[in-house]
């Protein structure tokens, strides 16, 4: 084995040196082995991409449709199919064109963020260190390892300082793990002492190593391999899509076919029934509803962005309003992860509070117990023995901390209370999982001193005296009097501290100093966004590796409730039924958890019908984010996690999570109201057909004037709707169901059997209404072209003036037109282009070419003005009785 | 009859002899270290790295000889197969993909002699490796089976034996059809004491799925029978694979 082998034997086996590869070398290795890095999922090739929007179901339909057209206007030319096909192909191409491109927009903001997060590495190359991108590294490469370092291959240890290696990425144990140049025991390279690996951290010390494997073939590469294994599913979004695009074509093609038949049985010949029947079914067929859909998605997902959540994929926005279960970390989601020291038990009985959060923030000491004018005295002294005796660099301008979180809140408390003497280190015993404490040994004077801290299960054993008044031993009282003190901070979330010290006069027992309790601030507002989660029927389950004691205290802090807490033993013990059992019916808090027991608790939650979201950020996270319905990465996360999950928290923060659910929730919504608004204006469009078959009048609209509609006026206030902001009691009620469908019988109604209606009788009365206010006798089907075109055109007026009322009050699904505060801007500029259309295809010749209109007298057009006004005051009428019945139902 | 490896002095043409050296220890044939000089490569690199690989090759009893050749490659290859009986020639390649590469070329030339084409991306693997695969489609070829089982028996490692068909995946007797086929191979390493298991694969070949199974089943070395799977296959699944890999190609008579 590789590793067994001596450094020298090492450089040997993999052609290189202390000097590092040649140029030409790494040119070789570089093609041989690939780039050091995980093997992204295979590249899109939009080509093909792009070709897959005009071979779904949807674009399918309506080429077939436009080449029926042109069949059409090969029998029967002059008729207008030509046109009518130029058209439907026109929609199915902008349709192609405008989905694609939100689609590619995403990705490239995607590789953006990704190639952000690019790191870099040092290596030795032709005897010069030189910095590269980190895929640049091969097999070979001799590597510069730093503390604060990012690991970029596996490697052999050559030299080794100290050397403390983080490796939670792989194994999710976040002690960290000393190095040496022997490789042990071990019997695989996960095991080897003399190894780093790639994408663990140095938390101390430093070396050179060499590169044995790089990208995929690392120990990190392994794992992220196996994330790709668990099966994605469908999200809720896709389904809603599918469910709802294969409904209305199947209406639009029932419709259809019976006025074919009809048609055809009535004598109207096969080819105009045909045509008939095709004009029914592009008039059914939502051709503005994908893109506009899509668009609403894409801005929701910017808004997001702009709460600090990164959506990767368009279609999970919506699966975070359907979120019932939020499984979230604790440290750095809920807390600041930012360990402030916050108490002070001197060993005289003095008690001391530290004020300010995180390491850069100002604070002071402030004594609430004095038990000596020693005092102040002891406190120099135990902040003194507690900041030099750590390994930790605090760069106050760049505001970065290298070291341990913990070792960094000393140093932080110190520096806000006393003037930190400086002291010669003459020796440190790094801090190791057996002994559980760490010491220095400094110089002061001619003294040498040894300062130690760690556990006080570990210190106190250690110690034969205690710093009281004045040195004095330590009883067997005092002793018990410690072990109280600790425990109850422990009971109230600090991470507990015992300091010590020992002068170099040849004794071998320590002087107990005092103890230092620490904490990690819960974030600003979490209770507030906690409190939000169960006012919209969210469960919040914290699931975090830290110890039972301090993750209940700080769940009691923020309001998080807490039936019962399993630590990662006790879940092991447990059966999926018994667990599952537990997880329906129990607020749990899962403490002392590995990462991998993460994917089963995801599992058994949507095994009990939840729809989960997931945080992490970890390696050993991808599968349980790939798990979970939307699996949340954090930014300061690992590059896998970021690519297994479906949103990334660019700023690590619960409460941004809180924001994406609203959004989600207001997405869906959306969509339910711009759904209704397309349906509503299918009603005109359909209605003329069928009242032209069954009715002696001319032909009121043409399929032209219905594309105008579904491609043209409707799209712009349609997007204003998919838009809309936040509705005011958003987050008060329940997630939507998993088997809730955007398209269900209330959205059906509102669109087709209601101002779907108002509409169909405002273009009818448009239509029907010019006509006899011009003289025209019921039955003449032989009326001037000119006529008939100007009737047409109120038809289509009456739907679009209908559409202009229509938007506005379907800005809110549950709530009044007046009781809206905020502007839509969307919807205005809209509407402004729906006017515009009217007078284009009132007054600009083109246009009335284009579209077979023609300008119609002015004192006409009061026939347009009553349907919109009633459609609003029905629709209005109609939210205000379900709200009373909202209102009479027992509250959830 | 003799083993021959193509070495240039490179870290993949030594890590190819690496197996190359096993593989002739276990048949018991001498093993000829072939380099044919055109110019390209550096000569103090191949004898530094001749002189490594002979050391390797004396400490598992390997009689080893060194042949330099000058000239085209291709030409000098084909006159020393013309020579001398090669039972198996092993050559690394370098590129990603194959295609277009000197592996290829070799491959395409029509000599009377098998050809193992090595495609390292672990290297610490390559010197020490206990889980072999063979790939070997829906019927094992006897050549491409002796080099699996040369390559196992020299570290005492456990044999995967993979095969697959996809074709009659409906048919309920095509499982045991495949463990029929398998049957007297696993007799054979039963007999000599190897430890092998036997899997069948039902679905339609898929690199993704294939190199999955390699990494869950924690194997270094997966050997593909060329006659089994395209061209285009293999080049994918080892491209895509994170684990070292002979593309072995039989002497079609």
């Amino acid at each position: 084995m590789l590793f067994k082998q001596a450094p020298e034997q090492v450089l040997r086996s993999l052609k290189s040196s202390e000097t590092g590869l040649s140029h030409a070398e790494v040119v070789r290795r570089l093609e041989a082995f690939g780039p050091n890095q995980i093997r992204q999922k295979d590249k899109k090739d939009y080509r093909i991409e792009y070709l897959k929007e005009y071979l779904s179901f949807f674009p399918i339909l309506l080429e077939v449709a436009a080449i029926l057209a042109l069949v059409a206007d090969h029998y029967q030319p002059g008729q207008g199919n030509d046109i009518l096909a130029y058209a439907v192909f026109g929609a199915v191409f902008l349709n192609a064109n405008f989905t694609f491109w939100q689609k590619f927009k995403a990705d490239k903001a995607m590789e953006a963020l990704l190639k952000l997060v690019k790191s870099e590495a040092k290596v030795i190359r032709e005897g010069q260190v030189q910095t590269v991108e980190a895929s640049q590294i091969v097999p070979g490469d001799i590597l510069q390892l730093e503390e604060g370092d990012k690991v970029a291959a596996d490697a052999i240890l050559l030299s080794a300082h100290d050397i403390y290696l983080n490796l939670s990425v792989l194994n999710g144990e976040s002690t960290p793990s000393a190095r040496q140049m022997e490789a042990g025991e071990a019997k695989r390279e996960l095991d080897a002492k003399n190894m780093v690996f790639a994408g663990s951290s140095i938390t101390n010390g430093n070396g050179h190593s060499v590169v044995t494997t790089t990208g995929d073939a690392t120990e990190f590469g392994k794992i992220a391999r196996m994330t790709a294994e668990v099966v994605t599913t469908q999200t809720p979004i896709e389904k809603e899509i599918r469910h709802m695009t294969t409904v209305l074509t199947l209406l639009a093609l029932g419709v259809g076919l019976v006025f074919f038949f009809l048609g055809w049985f009535s004598d109207r010949g096969l080819l105009i029934s045909a045509i008939f029947a095709l004009s029914l079914i592009v008039a059914n067929v939502p051709e503005g509803q994908l893109p506009t859909i899509t668009l609403s998605l894409s801005l929701a997902s910017q808004r997001m962005a702009r709460r600090q959540a990164l959506i990767k994929n368009l279609n999970s926005v919506q699966t975070l309003g359907s979120a019932t279960v939020i499984c979230t970390d604790k440290t750095g989601t809920l807390t600041q992860n930012e360990i402030t020291a916050r108490v002070i038990h001197l060993a005289d009985g003095s008690e001391v509070e530290i004020t300010g959060n995180g390491y850069f923030g100002s604070g002071e000491c402030q004594f609430k117990k004095q038990t000596s004018s020693q005092s102040e005295h002891r406190l120099h002294e135990f902040l003194t023995v507690a900041a030099l005796n750590t390994n930790v660099s605090l760069d106050a301008v760049e505001k970065k901390v290298i070291g341990d979180p913990t070792e960094a809140a000393l140093v932080a408390a110190a520096r806000k209370c006393i003037e930190v003497p400086e002291l010669e280190k003459l020796k440190e015993y790094a801090f190791s999982t057996e002994r559980k404490l760490m010491s220095t040994l400094v110089k002061q004077g001619d003294e040498s001193l040894l300062f130690v801290k760690g556990a006080l299960e570990s210190v106190l054993p250690l110690c034969d005296e205690v710093q009281a008044e004045s040195i004095e031993s330590l009883t067997q009282e005092s002793r018990q009097q410690i072990e109280e003190q600790n425990r109850k901070l422990a009971e109230k979330a600090y991470r507990v501290l015992a300091v010590a010290k020992k002068s170099g006069d040849g004794k071998d027992q320590l002087t107990f100093l005092g103890l230092i309790g620490m904490i990690d601030p819960p974030r600003k507002d979490i209770k507030q966004a906690v409190a939000e989660c169960y006012s919209a029927h969210i469960k919040v389950t914290m699931i975090t590796g830290d110890n039972p004691v301090t993750a209940k205290a700080i769940a009691e802090h923020i309001g998080l409730r807490v039936d019962e807490v399993l630590t990662g033993h006790e879940l092991d013990g447990l059966s999926n039924t018994a667990l599952q059992a537990k997880l329906k019916h129990h607020h749990l808090l899962f403490a002392r958890m590995a990462s991998a027991q993460k994917l089963r608790i995801a599992r058994l939650l949507q095994a009990n019908g939840e729809v989960v979201a997931m945080t992490g950020d970890g390696v050993n996270d991808s599968p349980a984010l790939k798990q979970a319905d939307i699996g949340i990465a954090m930014g300061s996360g690992t590059d896998v996690a970021k690519e297994a999950a479906d949103m990334i928290l660019l700023d690590d923060n619960f409460k941004s999570i809180v924001a994406a659910v609203e959004e989600g929730r207001t997405v869906y919504f959306n969509i339910k109201k711009l759904t209704t608004y397309i349906l509503s204006s299918n009603v005109p469009e359909i209605v003329p057909y069928v009242l032209q078959f069954f009715l002696k009048i001319p032909m009121p609209l043409s399929v032209i004037q219905i594309l105008l509609i579904d491609l043209g006026s409707d799209q712009l206030p349609g997007l204003g709707l998919g838009s809309e902001k936040p509705e005011k009691h958003i987050m008060q009620r329940p997630p939507m169901s998993k088997d809730e469908k955007i398209l269900d019988w209330e959205v059906f109604k509102r669109g087709y059997f209601m101002n779907g209606v108002f509409e169909g009788l405002a273009a009818m009365f448009a239509f029907l209404g010019f006509l006899f206010l011009n003289g025209w006798q019921y039955g003449d089907l032989s009326i001037d072209s000119e006529f008939h075109r100007q009737a047409m055109t109120m038809t289509l007026l009456g739907a679009i003036t209908c559409q202009m009322a229509n938007v506005f009050t379907l800005r809110s699904w549950e709530g009044a037109i007046w009781q809206l505060t905020s502007i839509n801007k969307m919807i205005w500029f809209g509407v402004a282009t729906e006017a515009l259309f009217i007078l284009a295809v009132l007054y600009v010749p083109p246009v009335q070419t284009v579209f077979n209109t023609a300008t119609v007298p002015l004192e006409n057009l009061w026939l347009l003005v009553p349907f919109p006004i009633l459609l609003v005051l029905n629709h209005e009428w109609y939210k205000a009785r379900q709200r009373t019945k909202w209102q009479r139902r027992p509250s959830m | 009859m003799r083993v021959v490896s193509l070495v240039n002095g490179s870290l993949l043409s030594e890590a190819a002899s690496l197996y190359a050296i096993n593989y002739a220890r276990s048949v018991q044939l001498p093993l000829t270290l072939l380099f044919i000089d055109n110019g390209e490569e550096s000569v103090e690199k191949l004898h530094l790295s001749v002189a490594s690989l002979k050391e390797l090759a004396d400490a598992q009893e390997v009689e080893v000889e060194t042949v330099i050749l000058q000239g085209d490659m291709l030409t000098q290859l084909k006159h020393f197969e013309q020579l001398y009986a090669i039972d198996t020639l092993f050559c690394a390649t370098r590129k990603l993909s194959q295609s277009h590469s000197f592996s290829e070329k070799i491959v395409r030339a029509g000599l009377e002699t098998a050809i193992a084409v090595v495609k390292i991306k672990n290297l610490p693997q390559v010197r020490s490796y206990h889980r072999v695969m063979l790939a070997a489609g829906k019927a094992v070829n006897p050549h491409a089976y002796l080099l699996w089982l040369g390559l196992l028996a020299d570290e005492h490692s456990l044999g995967k034996l993979y095969l697959q068909n996809s074709r009659s995946a409906s048919k309920a007797s095509t499982k045991s059809g495949l463990k029929y086929e398998a049957a007297p191979f696993v007799q054979i390493a039963k007999m000599l004491n190897q430890s092998v298991e036997v899997v069948n694969s039902m679905q339609p070949v898929d690199p993704e799925e294939i190199n999955a199974y390699l990494i869950a089943n924690n194997l270094d070395l997966a050997i593909y029978d060329a006659n089994a799977y395209s061209q285009k296959m293999l080049n994918r699944i080892t491209d895509e694979s994170s684990v070292n890999s002979i593309i072995f190609h039989p002497w079609k008579v």
